[in-house]
């Protein structure tokens, strides 16, 4: 194995593939940077492209996009309050917070640091123990994909601030969102017009949800915007001392572990990583200042929750041939485009190729660490545009993103009422970061009750035969019973994100 | 937002819900009974959560008021009213003189609108904003920009 590792890395580092990479980090830059646009856009745009090159350089450079984009996503979240991804609405909570009051580039520094280290524990779960963790995986039904979605619904309910009522009122709207378009079975529901049969596009909601409330807040109340970024004279070495390693590396290995684990089962992804992740250093972390005003710990957990969850996503993929996401499918499609089949026998047949992956992603990781930092300083100074030029800019960029995910200009309509609905919700004290874990997650947890009860005849037999799925359900009917505790000892604070 | 407006906005959750839910009522209960949960559930927690909004005292309500938002300036609803509308119009406009041709003029109204007033300034946002959406999204992406009645 140390041989093919060795190979992996030579190969990973000839200079075509690091020069592919460092593309493949620009572009998933740029394109999470730009709501609307997604890794998986530049993605497929490039599959097509990647056929002519040989199967290791295609691959690495899908992989560079994905990762970096990932990270890229919390770059709109800290300066805007616009996640450019749904994986960066955890990071915004306390992110956000950061920049207004003037540390946006400490902000965005730490979750690309954060983010490196999520990738790199989970670049070595694909090098160590990814033909272990396949083994297991297999044996993870609908039932526990069911569970994993409940407990993301109930953690996110949880960590909103606000009153329990409105967080489940936001993912019940989320949820509802959801089920429209086809059902499980087939069947269309609440489809009111043909543009609504493949149900209410994400990236386009997403971009209404948070785009378009914090456009109106700056015109409506004139709100402040960040009126400054740390003085480029003062260096501010947060994360470059040993101290402050002493005092944050257990948030950065939890979060790294939670994502990993979380990225290997297929659907979870991410999303509910970094919610996750974010949910359990704000359990244990009392100090100030809290959680939701500008908690650097927030950061570190959901930006390295995240990505741990982006690179352990492959493992299901390589070995079983499970795409978990979107992502994972566009690389298995490079895969198979290049004579490829992912599985274990992959490993057998291909092992050199594998390695060579496995340890190129320790080279795209220090390539987007490298392009991240150096970017840190200029995207941080985003946060001093002035609003004249930030709201044409921004809408008509939002609103064209929107038209690009599925070329269609009724996604452009949902991302206004999206818009104009989760502007309503805000000023009512309403999240909506519940709202899009409920649309995320809806389709999904259907789906898969849906199949638990198709398989296992009834929920309870789905349940009690089940001990994953079981103790992932007892942990969100206690995550909901803290929340309630919690906001009855301690008076909750009404803002909201 | 005022009382009156939270009151408004649960009022139209508890409607809607029930709307949606007698709309589906024929779907079979495979396909209709988790919505109608999460409809029902919707329902009874914005019932709620509007019993709570009366029930509050006026004191919770300044309090409230306090720790959520800054006043808004005033006039300020009708430049969210006329964004609002703006942003409609625009979007409307990408099938009759195309998507770019309206980012132009949009963008240009709503640099005049916030407030600047340098000529060059003026241009400039729109013309740049213009060229860099035909070139990301046109050229480089080769996305299928409504081109209007004009360029078809």
């Amino acid at each position: 194995m140390a041989h093919l590792i060795l190979q992996g890395f030579a190969a990973s580092l000839s200079p075509v593939n690091v020069a592919l990479m460092a593309l493949g980090v620009v572009i998933g830059i740029v394109f999470a940077s730009l709501p609307g646009l997604t890794g998986a856009a530049a993605m497929t745009m490039l599959l097509p492209l990647s056929y002519g090159m040989p199967a290791v350089s295609a691959v690495l450079l899908l992989i560079a996009i994905w990762n970096a984009a990932v990270w890229a996503g919390a770059v709109p979240a800290i300066v805007m309050n616009i996640p450019g991804t749904s994986a960066a609405a955890a990071t915004l909570l306390d992110g956000h917070p950061l920049a207004m009051k003037g540390h946006a580039q400490r902000a965005i520094r730490t979750s690309i640091i954060g983010a490196f280290v999520g990738s790199i524990a989970a670049a070595i779960a694909l090098l160590f123990v990814a033909p272990l963790i396949g083994n297991v995986v297999i044996y993870l039904g609908p039932a526990e994909i069911f569970a994993f979605a409940s407990f993301g619904l109930t953690l996110v309910v949880s960590i909103t601030r606000g009153t329990l009522a409105k967080s489940i009122i936001s993912v019940l709207i989320g949820l509802f969102v959801g089920t429209i378009g086809f059902a499980p079975s087939g069947f269309a529901r609440f489809v009111f017009t043909p543009n609504l049969l493949s149900g209410v596009a994400l990236i386009p909601a997403l971009i209404g949800l948070f785009t378009f409330p914090e456009l109106i807040n700056l015109i409506h109340h004139r709100r402040p915007r960040i009126v400054q970024v740390e003085p480029s004279n003062e260096r501010d070495l947060f994360l470059f001392r040993a101290q402050d390693w002493a005092r944050h590396w257990f948030n950065f290995v939890r979060s790294a572990v939670i994502g990993v684990f979380m990225g290997i089962h297929p659907g979870a992804g991410p999303t509910i990583s970094s919610f996750i992740t974010y949910n359990e250093a704000r359990r244990v972390n009392k100090s100030d200042p809290p959680f939701g005003e500008g908690n650097i710990d927030g950061v570190i957990a959901s930006d390295t929750g995240a990505n741990a969850a982006v690179l352990s996503g492959l493992i299901p993929a390589f070995t079983l041939g499970i795409p978990g996401s979107v992502d994972t499918v566009i690389i298995i499609a490079a895969l198979t485009l290049h004579g490829l089949q992912p599985g274990p026998t992959l490993f057998l047949q291909h092992a050199a190729f594998v390695y060579t992956i496995f340890t190129g992603a320790f080279v795209a990781n220090i390539l987007m660490l490298v392009i991240g930092l150096f970017a840190a300083r200029w995207t941080a100074k985003l946060a001093l545009v002035p609003t004249r030029f930030l709201l044409p800019i921004v809408t008509v960029v939002a609103l064209v993103g929107a038209f690009a995910v599925n070329n269609n200009w009724f996604d452009v309509l949902i991302a206004l009422l999206a818009g104009l609905l989760g502007y309503g919700l805000r000023s009512m004290g309403i999240s909506t970061v519940p709202l899009l874990l409920g649309l995320i997650l809806g389709p999904i947890l259907e789906t898969n009750l849906y199949q638990a009860l198709q398989v296992y005849g009834s929920i309870w037999a789905a349940i009690f035969t089940r001990p994953i799925a079981l103790a992932f359900l007892l942990l969100s009917v206690g995550s909901l019973v803290h929340a309630l505790i919690s906001r009855r000892h301690h008076k909750v604070g009404t803002d909201v994100v | 937002m005022t009382r009156l407006g939270e009151k408004v906005g649960y009022a139209a959750m508890i409607v809607g819900a029930a709307v949606l839910i007698y709309v589906s009522r024929s779907y079979a209960l495979q396909d209709g009974a988790y919505p109608h949960i999460v409809l029902a559930l919707l329902a009874i927690l914005a019932a709620v959560a509007l019993y709570n909004s009366f029930k509050a005292s006026q004191q919770d309500l300044q309090r409230e008021e306090a720790a959520t938002e800054p006043k808004a300036e005033s006039g300020a609803m009708w430049h969210v009213v006329i964004y609002i509308g703006l942003t409609l119009l625009f979007i409307l406009s990408w099938n009759w003189i195309g998507t770019l041709p309206a980012a132009f003029l949009f963008s240009g109204v709503l640099v005049v609108l916030n407030g600047e007033r340098r000529i060059w300034m003026i241009i400039a946002l729109p013309v740049l904003l213009t060229v860099v959406l035909y070139v990301v999204f046109q050229s480089f992406l080769y996305l299928p920009l409504p081109r209007g009645f004009f360029l078809r």
